[in-house]
């Protein structure tokens, strides 16, 4: 899975260098000599080790600070993956119901509805905070300082 | 009329002897109290947009107390977010979530909020003491940066991939090259060539670094929240801890403060680096010469303390450059000279001719200003911090409500909501495989910055500009960080080897 | 007239007016209420909390004012593309009921009329209701230590180093423009600069010139004027004729153009540049609407407190331009073909033009 990623980005560096191989050098510099290619070097280095295990055989022995949070989770896969899936489906969602719907309704929904559904919260702390998200993004945003919020497609 | 500047202190200081300046720097600092926990849409320019035609009215010294309070702390306070929800809080502030969000986690929040507000306190007062000291002396220093000098000092920003790589040097070196590549997405400046648009209007301008951040962080932070379902599978670390704490931790890492706080007053005077640039620029300098950090990105206080002060300071940096040459360095300063210009002040250096009170004013107000933020941080801080404890159905929401709202509010376009979908997801699989994230933020931030000094500088001098003493000087002292920063990983490299290898024994 | 003639007979003008309403029920009564509780979105090219914002937010009193009813009166942004996103949105999406004005920045007149991707809008076809500024001089200046205290020594010295701020703006392209007509022997452009490292640079010697807006200019560096500290070479007057008061004495680019093709180009970039932030209505909002909103407009602009309001804002001067004036600039702004493709020379990277 590793080496998925890295192939990803080898991917985007290759594509890179493809579509900028063409430019003028001014603006060829940057993305294709100074990031594409080394980044497309790098990855392949990066590729060999994911598909030797090099980490694994490494270990403890590579000094230095875990920079990044470490995706330290200690479900079973099954379960990691279904609740994954299951979170970024609310992202998505969130985000096709500011589309569809308007930010103004569709946040207030989607607070509704997760904590709802998903987080089987009760109703009325439900209701409060749905109706505390549309009090910022409608009564604050559109009602007191007079911006308003594109409207979603199905209304438009 | 000219008077000397100690005159021109004291008298500053009264001009804010009167109710009214009192509580509008008291509304201005609620202000920047209540954005700073707002969502990314409520940023400080809309702020200060909206305040304008209702302070341009008022008299010059109550306006720019509003003004300034509320410029001045909504720095301060902005760690909430990243230290709370792990969303990174408004440009720079978004190293801190890198410490700040693992302590939130440990049921640190109050310490890593104390030392925040402290050091955000203490890191104002030295942007503002730089502030008042510079008043004569300003002006050379602002001309002395041209943009070869910038070019070494963005280099040098860049090697600090090699810090905050930690112990993934390749990947980290992978996620600063694909963070350049994204930095030269839109037209080029220099040539009108459109880079990576494929006939997208969208993408003309790039992606924005907002839109990244919040995604690339916020995201997979609210994924781990869902996945453990804490406070309901797993319970949250219990709260331990007291703000006094952190503000210990501050006072102890005082030298710390100072040298980050100059780093954030140096970026605030110099046009051109910006603000999203300073709190990484702290954090990796914090990084690369703190003893003992081995927990920098698991949670050490320090990386809190050097981000939020450089972030503090650079304010004062701001305003030396707005008002004493009249030069805005944002969007927030340059809404703040159509303020004094609407009162009849030119800032630069007539203002500082004829209305040096006015300036120290705003210097007062600043310092004064900074102080009631940290204390009403301090005042806040111990309820919010309870809400690292609320559970995952209620926090994963708020979070998808944050990010989503301040990704659309930068250009309320609908691929808007794609691109922060897009990296939401990158961002999950970057923390996944180990490909350090801000790694990758340093190279989004600085990518553009590098090109554009150093095409200037080509193109400007030739090859000159290497031969400048100003960039030997700096040349120099990066490359003496940089080497000092892989002597010390060479040297923890061999240590390692040396305890992990079984001893011989015969 | 037809009203002088009726003056004297109030039957017949009694008569008349009933006549009126009865024919066109727009008039009147329903023309006072129409926007009466209603809610008129702005819709502003620019981002929220910016300048440009503040040039928006400026009007905004007084259309509440002015607009019979005193409706509610809201910004919607659609910054992007340089402001083709909310010309497109007004031209393409937005309901022509005269509850939708588009507040736009004027640079899409100039992008539409060049051919540029991303237009979806034919300038020919909005509704204009005015804009509130016009003046728009353009100045070319060097630094003091070059000596080029006169335009013989200016088209002499080689390789002057003008900067700006990308490839196609306003000031890249008025800089090239200032070049090409004044014979500078050949100047080097520098993109990349915003307007303050630019200003920061000509001082500490990185730049040798630039060109860009005189009120800003002064407003900025006062002291680069008045002490001398910046020579300044040249002018070009938006709208022609209209002599600024400080470099008004700056010989006008206009003076240096020799054959049609060049007097045109000056003429295209000039209206360009006049056409200010106009407010536009999307096409076929009825008439009616339309002369409400104009007469608001007009109303705006003549309130007394509006200049000082705008000027105290913004730092500059109002120079507001009406409806039909800003149709005129539009309707006779020179769309050759030719003249297009020469313009493009100047907005492009590319070296300028053989003269």
């Amino acid at each position: 899975m590793t080496a998925n990623f890295t192939l990803f980005l080898i991917a985007v560096f290759l594509g890179a260098c493809y579509w900028g191989w063409n430019w003028p050098y001014i603006a060829k510099l940057m993305p294709v000599y100074v990031a594409a290619i080394p980044g497309l070097i790098l990855a392949l280095i990066q590729l060999y080790r994911d598909a030797t295990g090099w980490e694994s055989r490494q270990g403890e022995q590579d000094s230095g600070n875990e920079m990044d949070e470490v995706h330290d989770v200690t479900l079973d896969k099954r379960t990691e993956l279904r609740r994954t899936i299951s979170f970024f489906a609310w992202f998505i969602g969130g985000a096709v119901g500011v589309w569809l719907l308007g930010i103004d309704y569709a946040m207030p929904l989607l607070i509704f509805l997760y904590m709802i559904v998903e987080g089987k919260e009760k109703p009325v702390p439900t209701l409060v905070l749905t109706t505390f998200t549309y009090a910022l993004v409608w009564g604050l945003f559109e009602y007191t300082l007079e911006m308003r919020w594109p409207s979603g497609l199905l209304f438009r | 009329m000219e008077i000397s500047l100690v005159d021109a202190a004291i008298r500053g200081f009264l001009n804010l002897l009167h109710l009214k300046v009192f509580l509008a720097m008291l509304a201005g600092v609620s202000i920047g109290t209540f954005t700073a926990v707002a969502p990314q849409g409520l940023g400080m320019p809309l702020v200060y947009a909206i305040m304008l035609p209702i302070v341009i009215r008022w008299e010059p010294v109550t306006g720019i107390a509003l003004l300034i309070g509320a410029s001045s702390v909504s720095a301060i306070c902005a760690a909430y977010l990243p230290v709370l929800f792990g969303i990174p809080g408004g440009s720079g502030s978004q190293a801190t979530v890198l410490d700040g969000y693992p302590m939130g986690q440990r049921g640190e929040a109050r310490r890593a909020l104390g030392a925040s507000f402290m050091a955000g306190g203490m890191g104002s007062i030295i942007g503002t003491l730089t502030l008042a000291c510079a008043i004569p002396v300003a002006k050379p220093l602002i001309y002395l940066m041209g943009s070869p000098e910038l070019f070494v000092i963005v280099l040098w920003g860049l090697s600090m991939v090699a810090v905050l790589a930690g112990r993934r040097p390749i990947k980290g070196m992978i996620a600063a090259a694909f963070g350049l590549l994204l930095a030269t997405a839109g037209q080029q400046a220099q040539s009108g060539i459109m880079r990576f648009v494929f006939d997208e209007p969208y993408l003309l301008d790039g992606i924005s670094i907002s839109i990244i951040a919040l995604a690339l962080f916020g995201i997979p932070a609210a994924l781990d929240l869902a996945l453990k379902r804490l406070g309901v599978e797993q319970q949250p670390a219990p709260l331990k801890g007291k703000l006094y704490d952190g503000v210990i931790d501050t006072l102890r890492e005082w030298w710390l403060v100072v040298r980050c706080s100059f780093i954030g007053v140096w970026v605030g005077i110099v046009p051109g680096i910006g603000s999203q640039v300073v709190d990484w620029l702290a954090y990796g300098h914090a990084a690369q010469s703190c003893k003992d950090r081995e927990n920098f990105g698991r949670g050490d206080v320090r990386g809190v303390i050097a981000p939020e002060c450089a972030n503090d300071a650079k304010d004062g940096g701001d305003l030396v450059t707005t008002l004493l040459l009249g030069f805005p360095q944002g969007v927030v300063t340059a809404l703040f000279i159509v303020a004094l210009l609407g009162w009849g002040f030119l800032p630069g250096p007539e203002m500082i001719k004829k209305n040096a009170d006015i300036i120290y004013s705003v210097v007062w107000i600043q310092g004064i200003s900074g102080i009631t933020g940290t204390l009403i941080g301090f005042v806040l801080a111990g309820q919010l911090a309870k809400l690292a404890q609320v559970r995952y159905s209620i926090m994963v929401p708020v979070i998808f409500i944050f990010v989503l709202m301040g990704a659309f509010s930068v250009t309320r376009d609908e691929a808007d909501l794609i691109t922060v979908v897009a990296f939401g997801i990158l961002g999950y699989f970057m923390r996944l495989f180990g490909y350090p994230r801000p790694a990758m933020i340093l190279g989004l931030v600085l990518g553009d910055l590098m090109e554009r000094y150093l095409y200037r500088s080509m193109a400007s001098y030739g090859f000159t500009w290497l031969a400048r003493p100003g960039v030997i000087f700096l040349l120099i002292l990066a490359a003496t960080s940089f080497f000092f920063a892989v002597r010390s990983r060479v040297r923890s490299n061999a240590r390692t080897m040396t305890t992990s290898t079984p001893v011989a024994t015969s | 007239m037809k009203f002088q003639q009726f003056k004297a007979n109030r039957v017949s003008l009694a008569l008349g007016g009933i006549l009126l309403i009865t024919l066109f029920p727009g008039f009147g009564w329903a023309q006072n209420n129409f926007y009466a509780g209603k809610t008129v979105t702005l819709v502003a090219t620019t981002a929220p909390g910016g300048t440009g914002d503040l040039r928006v937010k400026a009007m905004l009193p007084f259309l509440k004012k002015h607009i019979p009813g005193n409706p509610t009166v809201v910004i919607e942004y659609m910054d992007g593309g340089g402001g083709r996103k909310g010309a497109n949105h007004i031209y393409n999406s937005a309901r022509p009921d005269g509850l939708t004005i588009g507040a736009a920045s004027g640079a899409i007149i100039g992008l539409a009329i060049l051919g540029e991707k991303g237009v979806s809008y034919n300038v020919d076809k909005f509704v204009y209701l005015g804009s509130p500024e016009s003046e728009n001089h353009y100045v070319i200046y060097s630094r003091k230590e070059l000596g080029l205290n006169d335009l013989k020594k200016l088209q002499a010295t080689p390789g002057i180093r003008i900067g700006a701020q990308s490839v196609g703006h306003v000031s890249y392209v008025a800089g090239r423009l200032f070049a090409y007509f004044l014979n500078m022997k050949d100047p080097k452009f520098i993109a990349g600069y915003s307007s303050r490292e630019a200003d920061v640079a000509l001082v500490n010697g990185e730049l040798d010139a630039r060109a860009n807006n005189a009120a800003s200019v002064l407003r900025r560096n006062s002291d680069w004027f008045e002490k001398g500290l910046m020579n300044f070479h040249s002018i070009m007057e938006v709208p022609l004729g209209d002599k600024h008061p400080r470099l008004g004495h700056l010989p006008e680019i206009g003076a240096f153009a020799k054959t049609k093709k060049e007097k045109d180009l000056i003429a295209m970039w000039r209206a360009f540049r006049g056409v200010g932030s106009p407010y536009i209505l999307p096409p076929g909002t009825p008439k009616d609407k339309v002369e409400i909103l104009e007469e608001a407009m007009r109303k705006t602009f003549r309130d007394p407190e509006f200049a000082p309001y705008f000027k105290k804002l913004i730092g500059d001067d109002a120079s507001p331009m009406g409806a039909a004036e800003l149709r005129k600039v539009i309707a006779e702004m020179p769309r050759d073909a030719e003249v297009i493709d020469f313009l493009k020379e100047f907005s492009g990277a590319a070296p300028l033009p053989a003269r």
